[in-house]
């Protein structure tokens, strides 16, 4: 259920347009929010909140250069994203193979 | 994963199937009735299959439990319901996956494949995504490509 969860965040985070743009930005370097609002048509203060959007799953990381405020994209999130989905298939296996242990102890009338 | 682009994109999926040594109606009693369906799935169950159908999956051990919805039923061949993410009364979008259930006559049994979607990671302009998973030369592609193997309608060119 947590994986299940934390699934649906990520997905929720990375399901809008914009945030996705964000992203593929950020998975070709690192920029500060206002980098960002120069290469996209968006103001600075949208970017920062669909930066925290996506801060607040994993998906990017915020960091000090100098005077500035960096945001680089983190893979690992997307790469444990992938790892809860396995777990969920490893559950539906587990239930498959319960579920097969009760019908073959059904008779036929049950 | 050496994927290189994608030409579809839609939503995640999760797809698994068994082969059970029963009849399609035994299997279908396995899923659809409460007290059989609180020996795989939670301890503690109320499952009403019929369009509308609400209830709930509960594990008394942990103390929560999760609402269910039944979408459709085609007795004996399919049924499938939404269930909430969270433990609690809310089922809204957002909270919920679709989970369907096909039954299929195999020789000596059935086969039994549950599909669960709604990860609706890579739904929205299939077209936008691609050229940017195109695009997107290095950083996480690598990591993405974990995750869109996931979608099966994902055509992944080499």
């Amino acid at each position: 259920m947590t994986s299940s969860a934390q699934v649906m965040a990520v997905c929720a985070a990375l399901g809008d347009e914009t945030r996705w743009q964000i992203l593929e930005r950020l998975g070709r370097g690192d920029h500060s929010a206002s980098a960002l609002a120069e290469m996209l048509p968006l103001t600075r203060q949208a970017i920062a909140k669909h930066l925290a959007a996506l801060q607040a799953v994993g998906l990017v990381e915020s960091y000090r250069a100098g005077r500035e405020l960096r945001f680089r994209a983190l893979g690992a999130q997307l790469s444990a994203t992938a790892r809860a989905l396995e777990e969920i298939g490893a559950a539906w296996d587990r239930r498959l193979a319960a579920i097969k242990t009760v019908a073959e102890s059904l008779s036929e009338q049950d | 994963m050496s994927s290189k682009s994608v030409q579809t994109v839609e939503a995640v999926s999760i797809t698994r199937s068994v082969e059970i040594a029963a009849s399609g109606s035994q299997v279908w009693a396995a899923i659809t009735r409460s007290e059989l369906i609180a020996r795989w799935l939670g301890d503690q169950c109320e499952f009403d299959a019929r369009p509308g159908g609400r209830g709930r999956f509960g594990w008394t051990e942990h103390g929560v439990s999760f609402p269910v919805e039944v979408i459709d039923v085609n007795e004996a061949r399919r049924i499938s319901f939404s269930w909430a993410n969270e433990p609690g009364e809310d089922l809204s979008a957002g909270n919920r996956t679709t989970v369907v259930f096909e039954l299929e006559e195999i020789p000596g049994g059935t086969r039994l494949t549950v599909t669960e979607t709604g990860f609706d990671l890579l739904a929205g302009d299939a077209e936008y995504r691609a050229k940017s998973w195109a695009s997107n030369s290095d950083g996480w592609r690598d990591e993405l490509a974990e995750l869109v193997a996931f979608a099966p309608t994902v055509e992944l060119a080499a």
